[in-house]
């Protein structure tokens, strides 16, 4: 989908002016933070709390760490940073990049195998991109290309889904569930052409996989609006720094570290 | 004569959205439908294709929520499978439609994206015990708002229950517009399926399951709230199967 660079450069503007960058100073790893983002105040919980514990927050600080090491998008923002530190390249992120990818990440650990009581977090071999709104070179945005990770998934995982017989329990609300799609029209980021595979899990909000089975390439996002209403096809269908967005999250997934400030 | 309706159908909808009279190719698929050719017609030499697709490619069955080892089972007839498509297909076309009477029909802004503000979610108006129809008709939910998976026959008689009346009342909203109202619904919903992409995609897996029929090439397009899945048989172009339109 394609946004005209009117509308767009109003869009940005709306957005960008309105995000207020935690304080300079304190180490900004050991307390919550504070943004202004399109005029309501959200609240980030600490490095800490987001990336240690026992829990799932292990495996996604793992990913994080991997990617900051491994991928050249990592590799890129350390050198940008000044510090091949985890922490320290985390908090170079936008909010909107730091959002989509805890909220990602969230999602996916919220979906368990019952066999195995992995979850699609595991998938996850080697993180490569952290997409939040970003403009094509032409001045446009692609909703197809917004508030979404690109990742390279495991063997095992690329074959599970593109088998399209997988059968999920939904940990928060204690659902089964498995995928539906037909044929990707997203962007392979890997290749020319398209994704050969999508794969929505089949509920609401659902996390949605676009996937080439061959590679293990895929596009993971989250999309806030049913399809076919129009709002679906926008940038933002897959921004969760929406606060209808964010509600509609909680209601399926593990909470992801941020919300509006009370 | 199908290949003409489909014909008339992606010009219609991939046309420019410009001012057109209403005796136009947009004016003539909108009359089109209200007449009810529409999917019906569409698909009216289609029902081997779309029927081998639901019972024999999962994610065909999964876009519809019929649980693959429903369709694959012999407690639904062929005939009772390809009108629940239809039933289906139709339903979110409709929707689509009915969006576009509600807010007036008035000619979107794609620059200002306006487009959500003249298509508004239509909100299910039938419930079946737990089960309703999200706003754009494309999914059955439960009561938590997730997609419902349609397993059993029961199940299938209360999904074909649900959106009997629904249908019926959306045409009745399009039935309602006046021709030049109708046009700029059209033209609406070309600019919708132009957000999604109108180029259209190779759908190298599907051909795959249509393989008995020995299609030259099976694309995908959008067409309205629709995408369209298109395959080329023995030279003919013809419409093999539908999806609510997505990104």
């Amino acid at each position: 989908m394609r946004v005209s660079a009117v509308a767009l450069a109003a869009s940005l503007a709306g957005c960008f002016a309105t995000v207020t960058a935690p304080p300079a100073g304190s180490r900004p790893t050991e307390q919550a933070q504070e943004f202004v983002y399109r005029d309501q105040t959200w609240r980030m919980d600490s490095h800490a709390d987001l990336f240690n514990g026992n829990d799932f927050r292990a495996r996604r600080r793992a990913i994080f760490e991997n990617y900051v090491a491994n991928s050249a998008e990592g590799q890129r923002r350390a050198k940008e940073a000044g510090s091949t530190v985890a922490a320290d390249v985390w908090h170079t992120l936008t909010p909107e990049e730091q959002t989509t990818f805890l909220a990602i990440t969230s999602g996916l650990a919220t979906i368990e195998h019952p066999a195995n009581k992995n979850t699609l977090l595991d998938w996850i071999d080697l993180l490569e991109e952290i997409r939040g709104l970003r403009q094509e070179p032409d001045g446009s945005v692609q909703g197809s290309h917004v508030y979404r990770l690109y990742a390279k998934l495991t063997k095992a995982a690329a074959t599970l889904i593109a088998g399209g017989r997988a059968d999920f329990v939904n940990t928060v609300t204690k659902k089964r569930l498995d995928f539906g799609g037909l044929g990707s029209t997203h962007d392979d980021y890997c290749a020319s052409g398209k994704f050969e595979l999508q794969r929505p899990t089949q509920n609401h909000p659902h996390l949605q996989f676009n996937l080439t089975s061959t590679s293990c390439c895929a596009d993971i996002d989250i999309d806030y609006i049913r399809p076919p209403l129009p709002a679906h096809f926008r940038p933002d269908n897959s921004n969760v720094l929406i606060a209808a967005h964010l509600n509609t999250f909680a209601k399926q997934y593990i909470r992801p570290g941020f919300g509006l400030k009370p | 004569m199908i290949l003409r309706i489909l014909s008339l159908m992606c010009l219609a909808l991939s046309a420019p959205v410009v001012q057109q009279p209403a005796t136009t190719l947009s004016a003539e698929m909108a009359q089109r439908l209200v007449d009810a050719p529409d999917v019906k017609g569409l698909f009216a030499g289609s029902q081997a294709e779309v029927v081998t697709l639901l019972r024999t490619y999962p994610d065909a069955a999964r876009t519809w929520q019929l649980d693959p080892q429903l369709t694959q089972s012999d407690a639904i007839k062929d005939s009772e499978l390809f009108d629940y498509f239809l039933l289906r297909t139709n339903a979110v076309l409709a929707c689509g439609i009915a969006m576009q009477s509600q807010s007036g029909a008035r000619k979107l802004d794609e620059a200002s994206g306006s487009v959500d503000v003249l298509i508004k979610p239509l909100e299910g108006k039938s419930t079946v015990g737990a089960w309703s129809i999200a706003p754009a008709c494309g999914a059955i939910v439960d009561a938590d708002g997730d997609d419902a998976r349609i397993r059993t026959r029961a199940d299938f008689d209360r999904a074909r229950t649900l959106f009997q009346p629904f249908t019926n009342s959306a045409r009745l909203g399009l039935q309602s517009m006046t021709a030049s109202d109708r046009q700029t619904a059209m033209e609406n919903l070309a600019a919708l399926s132009r957000r999604a992409g109108v180029g259209a995609g190779a759908e190298p897996e599907m051909a795959k399951y249509l393989a008995r029929f020995e299609p030259a090439a099976v694309r995908s397009r959008p067409f309205a709230t629709l995408r369209l899945y298109l395959a080329t048989i023995r030279g003919a172009e013809k419409a093999v199967f539908a999806a609510p339109l997505n990104q």
